[in-house]
Order: structure tokens, then C-alpha cells, then sequence
């Protein structure tokens, strides 16, 4: 029970910590994005169980409530997000490698700025928000920044817990991660 | 296969918690919990964002030389206080005084009002922010939102009973009617370009516009008093086969640097 609290906590803290610290940085530490760091990493590490994707519910939910967009596009985009990334990861990668984790970021990033624009198109054709997103060049080198910023910081991550990750990728069975 | 079956069966089991949140949401049945968490977190986000502007301050600083970075913000105090004096010489003389009910407002420069607090942006489109105030504070959609008394940097899109989004004048959806303090009081829209800049359009060709004029709000939207300052003229757009010119404007407060802002609520 005490353990859920605070799992429960640390991802509401997280999800301040996005909204309200990430975004008053200066370019390009702006593009940082948490849950996609913390995706990616629960991802590799918990190919074999998939419960760490309540983390997207609990992410998303707090995204949702500051968001001038419907209310569950962003759990929606990183829900669809876990599971596209979850199903390539189980046909492309079977090792914890720094190339693995970096395809992976990359096509997490990706996949996400994809669903995120589809939904947020649809909301707005079918009038449901007057907020809508474009493709425009401003998009494209936000895009590039997030790639860049967040593939830098799962690679150091990596280099700094390689031996961490590699005992917890073959010890790891049954056992819940999250 | 048992994988498949975890994964599938954590999946539907996220999904169906989406669904419903999305429709209590939708009747309101979720507003009393969000309200609640929203004010618990508002102090945590004050913080965080204050330490983010902090640390961006810093860096900023560093990039700077201090002497002239400071040479120059008292040189825009001077200009902004200028700016809004010569502003509002500018509308006494122009308004008749007994035809207009909002006489008050230029006599002694107040309206109905709520300070509110920047406490974070949206992560999707940094041209929105987040404000702390919302529909208890009698804040509601289409509301100017000013800084540093009088300049408008955007418009209330949403709102919520603790919080609202502002769209600030510089995101390409933002669209305000205005007028060029010239004389002639040229009328024209002006919009956000990218989230760099605003221009003005639908500037007949036959109206005299120069570099340095000042952009002001037209009042010919509902929830928008005339004379709030929008930004002076930076550069003028004229082309023989267009119907309108079009002209650059430069804000005059630093969208980056503020904090604390006004919701203008009639």
C-alpha cells in the first residue's frame, strides 16, 4: 500500500517536474521529455511484463489536466506510443545495447510527435478543440531538439548503469518493475 | 503467449481506465478532483517553475555582459513608461467625453482585474501558458491578459475553476483587431507568426503607417478594451499588386522574462 502510495507520488512529482520545471528552461533543455526517457528505460528493462504501463495512465492524467487540448489526448498519444514502441522493441531488439535504447528513443520520440499530431488534427477538424497543431518548420526543429536533447541523456544514462541494467535485463522474470 | 496474454490484458485495462476518465471528464464528473489536485499542486508549481526561470536567468546572464544588460532594461523602463504616456495623450485627445462609457479607464487607467501567475507552460505548444487563476477568480474565455500596465501579450483560450491558458499574441492562431495610433487610426488584425513575432494585415494601401507608430487594441471585440498596447511598428510591408500592407511589429515586453501578469475580466 505504502509502496503504490509512492509510486503514485513520484510519478505526479515527475509530471510537475515536465510541466512546470522543463518548460521554464532555456533552449534547447525545453525538449527534454521525462516520460519518454522513463518509457524507453521500463521498455528494455520490462520486455516480459508490461504492467509499467500504468505509468503512461498516471503521466498522461496529469498532462491532461494543465493541457489547453480535449482532456486524454496526451494519455491517449503515449498509450498508443507504449504499445507501438513495445510490440517493435519484441521484433527488432533482443539485447539491452546503447544502439538498441538509442533506435529505441528515437522511434519512441517519433512515434509519440506522430500520434500526438494525428490526434490533435482530428480533435480540431472535428471541432472539438480551436487549439490545433502544424507541421511547420518551428514543429520540425522542436522535433529535431527532442531527438538530439533526450538521446543524449538515455545514453549517458546507459553508459552510467550499463552494469545495473544488464543484471536487472537477465535476472528480471515475473518480478513486477513497476 | 502468456506474454501476449499480460500484455493484452494490461493494455485493455489501461485503455478501459482512459475511456472512463475521459467521459467523467466530459460531464464534469472528474472537475471536483481535478480542481482539488490543481490547487494542492499550484504551490509545488510555483516553485518549480520560479526555479526554471531562475536557472534560465542565470544562464542568460552569463551570456551577457552585465553592465550593458542593465544600461539596457533601464533604458526600455524609460521607453515603456514613455510609451504608455504618450499612448494615453494620444486617446484623450481623440475620445469624446461624453458619448463613451469607458472614459474611466483613460481618466485613471483602471479596470476590473486579477493578478495571476505564470506557473507553467504547455509542453505541446510553448505559446500557451499556464495561469493560477481561473473561473472562481471571474476569468473566462476571450479575457486580455497584460503585463507591466497595458501591454497585451495574449488572450485567455481556456479555463478551468483554478487555472487558464493564456495564447500568447505571437502563436500563429492568434488573431486581435487593432489600431495604428497614426492619426488616422488605421484599423487592422493582427497575428501571431510562428511564436517569434506578430504582424499587422489588412492595412489599405492608402494609409500613411511609419516605423515607430503604436499598435493599440481596437475594442471591436467583446471582452477587449480599446487602448491596450499591442507593440510599435518595426517595419513596413508594401507591395503595388496587393490590396493591403502588412507591418512587423515589435512587442515591448520580454515574453521570456515575465511572470506575474493581469487578466483584464469586465
Amino acid at each position: 500500500m505504502v509502496k503504490t502510495a509512492i509510486k503514485i507520488i513520484t510519478i505526479i512529482l515527475l509530471a510537475l517536474l515536465q510541466i512546470s520545471l522543463v518548460s521554464a528552461l532555456p533552449f534547447p533543455l525545453n525538449n527534454i521529455l521525462i516520460y519518454i526517457i522513463l518509457l524507453v528505460i521500463f521498455i528494455m528493462l520490462s520486455n516480459i511484463d508490461f504492467s509499467f504501463i500504468f505509468l503512461v495512465l498516471g503521466f498522461g492524467i496529469v498532462l491532461d489536466m494543465y493541457s489547453p487540448y480535449p482532456f486524454g489526448m496526451y494519455t491517449l498519444a503515449l498509450f498508443l506510443t507504449t504499445l507501438s514502441l513495445n510490440f517493435l522493441y519484441q521484433k527488432m531488439f533482443s539485447s539491452i545495447s546503447v544502439i538498441s535504447m538509442a533506435t529505441s528513443g528515437v522511434l519512441c520520440i517519433v512515434l509519440y510527435n506522430f500520434y500526438f499530431t494525428l490526434l490533435a488534427y482530428f480533435a480540431f477538424l472535428l471541432n472539438i478543440t480551436s487549439v490545433s497543431t502544424s507541421l511547420d518548420i518551428i514543429f520540425f526543429k522542436n522535433l529535431f531538439w527532442q531527438i538530439m536533447i533526450n538521446l543524449l541523456i538515455l545514453v549517458g544514462i546507459h553508459i552510467i548503469f550499463y552494469k545495473k541494467f544488464q543484471s536487472l535485463f537477465i535476472t528480471i522474470k515475473k518480478e513486477n518493475v513497476f | 503467449m502468456t506474454e501476449q496474454k499480460g500484455i493484452k490484458r494490461h493494455s485493455i485495462i489501461v485503455l478501459a481506465a482512459v475511456v472512463l476518465l475521459v467521459f467523467f471528464h466530459f460531464i464534469g464528473a472528474l472537475k471536483p478532483v481535478e480542481n482539488l489536485a490543481i490547487r494542492i499542486f499550484s504551490p509545488v508549481q510555483n516553485i518549480l517553475f520560479s526555479t526554471g526561470n531562475g536557472i534560465k536567468g542565470f544562464y542568460q546572464d552569463r551570456l551577457q555582459r552585465r553592465n550593458l544588460v542593465s544600461e539596457n532594461e533601464i533604458l526600455k523602463d524609460q521607453i515603456q513608461k514613455l510609451t504608455i504616456e504618450n499612448s494615453q495623450l494620444k486617446i484623450f485627445r481623440d475620445e469624446n467625453d461624453s458619448l463613451r462609457k469607458l472614459m474611466g479607464f483613460y481618466e485613471d487607467n483602471k479596470l476590473p482585474h486579477t493578478t495571476a501567475r505564470i506557473i507553467a507552460k504547455d509542453t505541446a505548444n510553448p505559446n500557451i501558458y499556464i495561469l493560477n487563476r481561473g473561473t472562481r477568480d471571474n476569468i473566462k474565455n476571450g479575457d486580455p491578459v497584460v503585463a507591466d500596465e497595458g501591454f497585451i501579450i495574449g488572450k485567455i483560450i481556456s479555463t478551468d475553476q483554478d487555472n487558464s491558458k493564456c495564447m500568447l499574441l505571437t502563436d500563429n492562431q492568434s488573431l486581435i483587431a487593432a489600431t495604428i495610433q497614426n492619426g488616422a487610426n488605421t484599423v487592422g488584425a493582427v497575428e501571431g507568426e510562428y511564436g517569434l513575432s506578430i504582424i499587422m494585415k489588412y492595412i489599405p494601401q492608402n494609409e500613411e503607417v511609419k516605423e515607430g507608430d503604436i499598435v493599440i487594441t481596437s475594442g471591436l471585440e467583446n471582452n477587449i478594451p480599446k487602448g491596450l498596447i499591442i507593440g510599435h511598428i518595426e517595419k513596413v510591408q508594401t507591395s503595388q499588386d496587393q490590396l493591403f500592407k502588412e507591418a512587423y511589429l515589435a512587442p515591448l515586453v520580454n515574453l521570456e522574462k515575465i511572470s506575474l501578469v493581469s487578466v483584464i475580466n469586465q
